[in-house]
């Protein structure tokens, strides 16, 4: 069945929050993040959302397919447009901040199968529910709940459009491989709240971020990184595996990898991040 | 500007995780970049700390011929210059095995777009700031690109 979204439900949510927003829903796109960027193109205004009930061919980085089954994830785009000359640097991390402060508020609370096995209350306040893989997966349980891709306006690098994708269930007939690495909600939580949370802590993360750039939320983001002094594994499609020790994130957002005895930023590439066995 | 208030600004790069930075004052116009040697050994665009780094300067127009010595590009062909406006993988294609934006010897006007620029998943697609038409592409596909490297060059 597909996810219903009730725009005053979420607008009741947002409060004096919701003018910020101008939300759109469509039943069926090949992709959220390409038909809004198309509408920005033609003026459409910061605060943008455009939801699909269904999304055809999501993508997920360099094309890679983002599996959504109707009613089994949240895939929605916003547009924002920063102030002229904003630098994006480290933008893919302060969403990913945003969307890890949301799920910890609405889809990580009581009744969470992945606590209460010997831990003590005050382990599980300590414990981190919701975690992040740089530069920006969303994790629970080591496994990946969600993915962001945004991508800048041709010609205006301060104006981007985020694409969020949230598994809200897993299929019954997912393969084994790709349950293996994927994580879903552990409460069952509405689409509209589960949106209007996201919005909600967009709008605080981005505001952040234009006024202190990602330097302002790096302290913030790294209480929620998954690998921080672990020891990883880079990989490439363009030279071989890399082994050394995560030493966090920079204030731009680069990955701070500690190899063969210097510690080098990583900024780019087709890099993904192993626990070293 | 004098020259402590210039000195001010190097150390305030140097000391920083930024890896530019511009001011206008009126006439005049600073930039103060950091430079970056290209890391032929490693696998990613990657560079040194912000700490063990020294601060190369340079002032003049907007936009500047590319700061970075380090990356440098053999024989580089006459013409206009598309330099890259941030550091990232180079791609030639939306999507892997679409066809590329451009060609060698296509021609394009200013606002076509000509790459993408990706990093940390962040995806910048880069727009040809001239018409001209395509004499070189100096990048290869998926390969890391430094700021202000050349990309292509337009004649």
């Amino acid at each position: 069945m597909p996810a219903s979204f009730d725009i005053a439900t979420i607008a009741t949510q947002l409060g004096n929050e919701a003018r910020r927003f101008d939300i759109d829903v469509v039943a069926e796109c090949d992709s959220t993040n390409t038909l809004l960027q198309s509408r920005a193109e033609r003026g459409a205004p910061s605060g943008s959302v455009l939801i699909a009930q269904a999304q055809t061919s999501g993508r997920g980085r360099r094309g890679r397919v983002w599996i959504s089954a109707p009613g089994d994830s949240l895939t929605f785009s916003l547009f924002w447009r920063f102030a002229p000359r904003t630098s994006p640097a480290g933008l893919s991390l302060a969403v990913g901040l945003a969307v890890a402060r949301a799920i910890e508020k609405v889809g990580v609370t009581e009744g969470n199968p992945l606590f209460g096995t010997g831990e003590t209350a005050l382990e599980t306040t300590l414990r981190p529910p919701v975690q992040l893989k740089w530069p920006n997966d969303i994790l629970i349980d080591g496994r990946k709940l969600g993915g962001i891709l945004i991508e800048l306006l041709p010609g205006a690098p301060h104006a981007a459009v985020i694409g969020i994708g949230i598994n809200r269930r897993l299929p019954p007939d997912l393969p084994d491989e790709i349950r293996a690495t994927a994580a879903a909600l552990p409460v069952a939580t509405e689409s509209d709240l589960l949106l209007a949370a996201l919005l909600h802590e967009l709008l605080h993360t981005l505001g952040q971020f234009a006024t202190s750039g990602f330097a302002g939320l790096r302290a913030e983001w790294l209480t929620y990184h998954a690998f921080q002094n672990h020891p990883i594994r880079l990989l490439s499609d363009f030279a071989p595996a890399c082994d050394g020790i995560c030493r966090g994130v920079d204030v731009d957002g680069a990955l701070l990898f500690e190899f063969d005895g210097r510690i080098e930023r990583v900024l780019s590439g087709e890099v993904s991040l192993r626990s070293a066995t | 500007m004098d020259l402590r208030k210039l000195k001010t600004l190097i150390d305030l790069v140097q000391n920083s995780g930024i890896s530019e930075l511009e001011i206008s004052e009126g006439e005049e116009k600073i930039r103060i970049a950091k430079y970056l040697p290209a890391n032929a050994a490693t696998h990613m665009v990657s560079m040194p700390m912000a700490a063990g780094s020294a601060p190369a300067m340079m002032s003049g127009a907007v936009p500047p011929a590319p700061t970075f010595a380090a990356a440098p590009v053999p024989s580089e062909p006459d013409g206009h210059p598309v330099t890259a406006p941030m550091v990232g993988t180079f791609y030639r294609s939306g999507s892997p095995g679409a066809a590329a934006f451009v060609e060698v010897g296509q021609t394009v006007k200013a606002g076509d777009r000509l790459c993408i620029i990706e990093a940390m998943k962040l995806m910048n697609e880069i727009e040809s700031d001239a018409s001209g038409t395509v004499k070189a592409i100096l990048i290869e596909n998926g390969q890391p690109v430094e700021f202000g490297q050349p990309m292509f060059i337009l004649a």
